[in-house]
């Protein structure tokens, strides 16, 4: 893939090789960098890799791990951290958070609409069959409206940079986002590793977002006149790869971490088991799928919600967060429609970029997508977790033979998108600093009274050399993330 | 707050407490057997019918060896008693409940818990044997010193100690019903010393013997070691003392809830019991009787506590 020249946020651009050359590191260095680079310019590698060390240290004593699904040793796993953190400038940060709240709440409308009167299936701007036919739409909440309309309280936006100007959207996370509680500790253990970093730089803070969330969660009733709702975080347990992220939120909240055996109904309202007996509860943030969290309304064999919940919603008796099927908005397939989605509720143009997507359902972009898979990502439209993709450039031949006999046979399971040049940002390595490539996951609040972006987000960086795969499960790494003030 | 958590945060307490009860035992025995001639197979026995585990390692290992005896209660996989998973299980209870804890307590959980995954993954060599029974000791402790020292005095604190009051009066009850032939002449009856030793043994499994010997300029005598593990209000491992404490923590939790339990009744009732039967002096069939007893009804409270405090659907 060297053939790209290959951005690079610290130095510029790049000759897209996977080391630094003499003359990067000698080369200026981006604005946001400079102060870092300076304090950097004054470290000794030693010394970078002993405060390395310290830092996988203090996450497995935190116990911030996750588990890997169908790994047998059901040992707990560490997010590998790098210390150099990434840095964006504020004059950076605003243009993505102008594209983002704009995309949330044309998102939310979309959902609304969906969910109600089908507009935009009406005006012909999305075939109705992609909706109807899709397994994330929930036929169920036809009809109803949520509290305040709202139907994705918590979304994780994700994000890729080609060039110093050019954010574009990969995808959104609209159902269960997760990654924040990485957001918070990754700037906690920077804090504590080099606090002098944070006198020189002004870097925005992101410790408030659990606050945040929980008010945004409790705006919503209060906007309907309940006053001080009792809010509970539902999970799948302790076996759960993001159970560390749901007790750190529930705790940092400050409400229950409750699993579906604590819920049952009482004098026909929600209710969780107490020491001291049946204590109502008005919202679930729930971290559980759409599909577990009923099994008389979904699926049958769920033990993780409690059979009811969704009569109990659609009854108004509780709040749920994110709504179910809020999924039919982030599914890969209706993806390559957010542009239109913006421009048909805000009016506006979209400020933030999709990428170029094309849709193997469609006769012609199948057509081109099987020529031309070698330079192509190719993703499963319900997959996620970076499992079930072909990277074409990096695909062997036989790899790139046996999918396109998957294609050929399932076509609309699949969509297809250009290798692109992700920008990279420096890691440290045993011999140094050396570029790998990045995403951003910016995190959003919905709430009655406007959005919350959270400054930042999750930087998620693939660590082995070449590779454009962040997610966690296939060796990513995390870091934290810098705004800056200019 | 939640019926599961109240009952993680008991577990999690009862594990720690019996992982800490066991690492002692198993240190009193290892020591003693190096300079004491008199420590035999039986007595490795008994160490196995105080941990629970006589039925697991009869039927898992069989032949009568220290060294099996040893790893089989430090370390044994497929035994849920075993040192290693006790502080396991505490550690998962704690990973559950984490939110009802302090960052200090669960750090001191976590790290014990890392502490022995890597040095118990392997049988011990006899030489670093007492590093790390002492570290068992010492991660106890620390879990106490952050729960002490950082945890509010409200429900959750309430139904962890319950569960270390409820653990320790079991554990130091077991030490003497499961040691009865201390009170049936042996063949060694003649040599000097010999039934003191069983006695010292004890104390100094419970952890108690300088205080024992404080109190009593070092006499050790039968009756007095044993009024003193079951009824000196001011030893912290003695029944009477578990039990004000116990009482002290289901009034505490009535008051904050406001409602009343039939547990604090029942607790109330072991606690005066245990004042009346013990002015007398005790003969050893009394003991043996009298311990034994006190395990059951000991258990009875601990399910009355689940049951009432709805810690299970």
């Amino acid at each position: 893939m060297s053939k790209f020249p290959i951005f690079d946020e610290m130095y510029g651009l790049s000759e897209g090789s996977f080391v630094y050359s003499s003359s990067e590191e000698n080369a200026e260095r981006r604005i946001p960098y400079n102060q870092f680079a300076n304090w950097l310019d004054k470290q000794n590698l030693l010394n970078l890799h002993k405060q390395a060390k310290r830092a996988q240290d203090i996450f497995r004593s935190i116990g911030i791990t996750f588990n890997v699904y169908g790994a047998t040793d059901g040992v707990e796993r560490l997010i590998p951290f790098d210390v150099i953190p990434r840095i964006l400038a504020a004059s950076e940060w605003n243009i993505l958070e102008a594209g983002i709240r704009q995309r949330v709440t044309a998102l939310n409308a979309f959902l609304y609409d969906i969910y109600h009167t089908q507009e935009i299936l009406r005006a012909g701007i999305i075939p109705a069959s992609m909706i109807h036919d899709n397994d994330a739409f929930v036929p169920q909440m036809m009809n109803f409206a949520p509290p305040c309309n709202i139907y994705t309280h918590i979304a994780g936006i994700d994000i890729v940079r080609t060039a110093p100007g050019e954010f574009s959207v990969l995808e959104d996370n609209l159902r269960v986002p997760s990654g924040v509680s990485y957001m918070i500790e990754n700037r906690e253990t920077m804090m504590h590793m080099f606090p002098e970093l944070f006198e020189q730089n002004r870097v925005r803070p992101v410790s408030h977002y659990p606050l945040q969330l929980f008010r945004s969660l409790t705006e919503c009733l209060e906007a309907l006149g309940i006053q001080n709702p009792t809010v509970s975080l539902l999970t799948p347990g302790v076996y759960n790869s993001a159970y560390f992220e749901h007790a750190f939120l529930a705790d940092e909240m400050g409400v229950e971490l409750i699993e579906g055996s604590d819920l049952f109904f009482h004098d026909d309202f929600v209710a969780q088991r107490t020491t001291e007996g049946p204590q109502r509860i008005d919202i679930i943030y729930r971290r559980v799928d759409d599909g577990f969290i009923d099994p008389l309304n979904f699926k049958s064999d769920s033990k993780l919600g409690m059979p009811g919940l969704f009569n109990a919603y659609r009854a108004g008796k509780v709040m749920l967060a994110n709504a179910p099927g809020a999924g039919i908005a982030d599914d890969k397939a209706v993806y390559s429609f957010v542009p239109d989605i913006i421009k048909f509720y805000t009016g506006e143009k979209p400020k933030l970029e999709n990428i170029k997507t094309w849709r193997c359902s469609e006769k012609n972009d199948l057509v081109y997508v099987l020529d031309n898979l070698e330079d192509l990502v190719v993703k499963e439209v319900h997959g996620s977790g970076g499992y079930g993709m072909l990277v074409g450039p990096l695909a062997s031949k036989a790899e790139i033979n046996r999918f396109r006999k998957k294609l050929k046979s399932r076509p609309s399971s699949y969509i297809a998108q250009p290798t692109l040049a992700l920008s990279t940002v420096p890691i440290l390595t045993r011999s140094g600093l050396a570029p790998r490539h990045v995403d951003l996951r910016p995190f959003v609040l919905l709430s009655p009274n406007g959005i919350r972006i959270t400054p930042g987000g999750l930087t998620r960086v693939a660590l082995k050399k070449n590779s454009v795969i962040v997610n966690s499960s296939q060796g990513g790494g995390t870091k934290d993330t810098w705004v800056v003030d200019d | 707050m939640l019926g599961r958590l109240a009952n993680n945060l008991f577990w999690m307490s009862r594990y720690l407490e019996r992982a800490e009860n066991n690492a002692r035992l198993l240190e009193t025995y290892l020591r003693r057997g190096l300079s004491e001639k008199y420590i035999e197979v039986d007595d490795w026995l008994a160490i196995l019918a105080i941990t629970g585990q006589s039925a697991s390692y009869k039927e898992k290992i069989g032949e009568h060896n220290q060294t099996a005896i040893i790893n089989f209660i430090l370390r044994e996989k497929d035994d849920p008693a075993s040192v290693l998973n006790l502080v396991k299980y505490a550690r998962q209870n704690a990973r559950i409940v984490r939110t009802a804890l302090t960052r200090e307590t669960w750090q001191a959980i976590n790290d014990f818990w890392l502490y022995l995954q890597k040095n118990l993954n392997r049988p011990a060599a006899r030489n670093d044997l007492p590093i790390i029974l002492a570290k068992v000791r010492e991660g106890s402790s620390l879990v106490r010193g952050a729960i002490d020292g950082t945890m509010l005095r409200n429900d959750i604190y309430h139904f962890i100690r319950l569960g270390v009051f409820i653990e320790r009066s079991d554990n130091t009850a077991r030490h003497l019903s499961s040691r009865y032939n201390l009170f049936i002449p042996s063949e060694n009856e003649s040599v000097e010393g010999y039934p003191m030793l069983r006695f010292e043994m004890i104390l100094d499994a419970v952890g108690v013997m300088r205080a024992y010997k404080w109190l009593n300029k070092g006499q050790i005598e039968p009756d007095r070691v044993i009024k003193f593990l079951l009824n000196d209000p001011t030893m912290p491992r003695s029944l009477i003392f578990c039990y004000h404490d116990i009482v002290r923590q289901l009034t505490a939790l009535e008051n904050e809830y406001g409602k009343t339990y039939e547990a604090l009744n029942i607790a109330k009732k072991i606690q005066s019991d245990l004042a009346i039967t013990l002015k007398e002096t005790l003969v050893h069939d009394d003991i043996i009787n009298f311990t034994s007893t006190f395990i059951f009804e000991n258990a009875q409270l601990s399910k009355l506590v689940e049951k009432e405090f709805k810690f299970n659907p």
